[in-house]
């Protein structure tokens, strides 16, 4: 199939679009900053006037948080809790979004087993899940008519990790995908979409040919959207997890809380928020951002940032990030598993806003990656062990580069 | 009460102006919803023009308190964003040109490196990489036609009218940034 500089460019240009995601966008913090600094009664009219337009960036300090974290770099962990690279017992392989790619990788070695490329019609690659283990779901969208549809498929991993049966489950998907879960029969799946323009997500359950919808509309200040790129789904796959963020009263800098949800996937169509229990909202002092659900469903892992400047993306600041696991049935804290500390600013690594460390699981051994890096860590949720993981990077004239790792299954 | 706001073209903010027939909250809440419907996809467009997220987020907010001040100006809400995609265009220039609040505000803060560059590790592809950057080293009004006709996928002449030249200028533009990105790709091969 020939493809013109016309469709190229139309696909880069979609690709720069959707680096943009509504979690990522500031509020208005110069303007408040500038207006405060003034403090005449001309700067506290525009401050008042810029409210409204800060908070409709659905923009809030948890994900500012969110967005000071930068992608997990070997060495940046605690020292006394990582030991050597090490091979995976937990999942044999690995399936990652690397350079338009579906890459297959044997865990814990740099041996790939598999390519597969995106499916023909434009589609790209979005986000992958894992079913049981030899059988993974994956999302591509393709973009035509200014909007982006979306399509759901079913490969399986021979025992040597080769990718075969790739089958189309579903098309005609409205919006792009942004996160992806699937129970462990695969016979239940679980999506986050995003149209190009619009900045309220849909939280999708397929099971069989039925589908259910929930969402949580923006309504100004104070309340809650969803956070795309967050969503797992229990074993069984009765219930979701996902997180929220809540945008602040002002629609500036004002601090607000994450929170992360439990989901009956039995709950009737409707708000997101209104239909779930609420779990927690993470360690004190701290923003969480990112969540992921234990196979039963009794716990869900969080990942989460001390408390700074909501804005600290952009001003290089170092940052931390803490596991801990909560009880889903009193949103009591179980255990804090692991803080690594003395992760590098945003501006030196070059990590984009928003590339926030994300997980995945895998029975009792979670991984935790950040996009850029060649890096995740493998945590052994029963003993608390670290393990620093390769994963599958560009190999490009001979050097490895860094690629979008958005996401990743085992 | 009524409320309009200052011509003044670099003016942040926005000043009461009590004379006009507009109450506050209806502009609030209609650039409040217009928000909500194209805030994103502009700032998405802004990206394309600029390179990273925090400049387009600049330009856009500039856009939409550009509308606020001359809310008077642009009466019929269906024109509303052709003109905010107008003043994109024309912030994301002025960003280029060193021109401007934004440009000012640049040196204030560290910019992240534009999205289509290996070191942000913000796009997959090498390709789409290569092909972005080549993009960003046309001229501008180069740059322009090609975002507005191949990401918005806007007619010619509604790129004409966001352009303010003429539909077969939109053409002749389109053809010759086409060429000249068909050449430096060859060059960079």
């Amino acid at each position: 199939m020939t493809t013109t500089l016309e469709d190229r460019l139309r696909d880069a240009y979609q690709a720069a679009a959707r680096t943009v995601r509504p979690e990522t966008i500031r509020p208005g913090v110069q303007y408040h900053r500038a207006a405060r600094a003034r403090s005449t009664s001309r700067s506290q009219r525009r401050f008042r006037m810029f409210a409204p337009l800060a908070a409709a960036a659905a923009v809030v300090a948890v994900i500012g948080t969110a967005i000071a974290v930068p992608h997990l770099v070997a060495g940046s962990s605690h020292p006394a809790t990582v030991t050597a690279p090490a091979t995976i017992s937990a999942a044999p392989f690995m399936a990652e979004l690397a350079s338009s790619q579906l890459v297959i990788q044997q865990a814990g070695t740099t041996r790939v087993t598999g390519l597969i490329s995106p499916p023909d019609g434009g589609y790209t690659w979005d986000a992958v899940a894992a079913a049981r283990g030899t059988t993974f779901i994956a999302a591509a969208t393709t973009f035509s008519d200014r909007e982006y549809t979306s399509a759901l498929y079913e490969f399986v991993l021979s025992p040597d990790g080769k990718p075969s049966h790739l089958m189309q489950l579903r098309s005609g998907i409205p919006g792009d995908i942004s996160a992806l879960a699937a129970s462990q029969d695969g016979h239940r799946i679980a999506y986050v979409t995003l149209g190009l323009s619009s900045n309220v997500p849909t939280l999708s359950v397929i099971t069989g040919t039925a589908t259910r919808h929930w969402t949580e509309p923006l309504a100004g200040p104070g309340s809650t959207g969803l956070v795309t790129g967050s969503l797992s789904i229990t074993a069984d796959g009765s219930e979701l997890g996902f997180a929220t963020f809540t945008i602040p009263e002002n629609g500036g800098t004002v601090r607000a809380g994450g929170t992360m949800w439990l989901l009956p996937v039995s709950s009737a169509p409707g708000s997101a928020t209104a239909r779930s229990h609420k779990v927690t909202t993470g360690p004190a002092d701290s923003s969480p951002y990112e969540t992921i659900l234990s196979a039963d469903g009794q716990a869900m892992y969080v990942l989460s940032s001390p408390s700074t400047e909501p804005d600290s993306a952009h001003s290089g600041r170092t940052s931390s990030v803490t596991l801990s696991a909560y009880s889903t049935a009193d949103g009591t804290l179980l255990r804090t598993i692991h803080t690594w500390t003395g992760i590098p600013d945003t501006a030196t690594t070059g990590t984009m806003p928003g590339n926030a460390p994300s997980m995945t699981i895998s029975g009792s051994q979670l991984l935790v990656w950040g996009i850029g890096g060649t890096t995740a860590y493998q945590v052994d949720l029963v003993s608390g062990a670290i393990k620093p993981v390769w994963v599958y990077s560009l190999h490009q004239n001979g050097k490895y580069v860094r690629t979008q790792s958005s996401s990743i299954a085992w | 009460m009524g409320m309009s706001f200052s011509n003044d073209p670099m003016s942040t903010g926005v000043a009461l102006d009590t004379e006009s027939g507009l109450s506050p909250g209806s502009a609030e809440d209609a650039i409040d919803a217009l928000y909500r419907e194209h805030g994103l996809g502009l700032i998405r467009f802004a990206v394309t023009l600029t390179g990273d997220q925090q400049t387009a987020e600049d330009v856009v907010q500039d856009a939409f308190l550009g509308l606020h001040r001359n809310w008077d100006q642009v009466r019929d809400p269906a024109s509303r964003p052709a003109y905010l995609r107008t003043a994109v265009v024309n912030g994301a220039r002025a960003v280029h040109r060193g021109r401007g609040r934004i440009k000012a505000r640049r040196h204030l803060v560290q910019r992240e490196p534009p999205v289509w560059s290996a070191e942000a590790a913000a796009i997959d592809g090498e390709d789409r990489r290569e092909l972005l950057a080549a993009v960003a080293r046309l001229p501008e009004h180069q740059r322009e036609v090609l975002a507005l006709k191949f990401f918005l996928d806007l007619p010619e002449a509604e790129i004409a009218q966001t352009l303010g030249i003429r539909r077969g200028t939109v053409s002749s533009r389109t053809a010759r940034a086409l060429t000249a990105l068909s050449r430096q790709l060859q060059e960079h091969k």
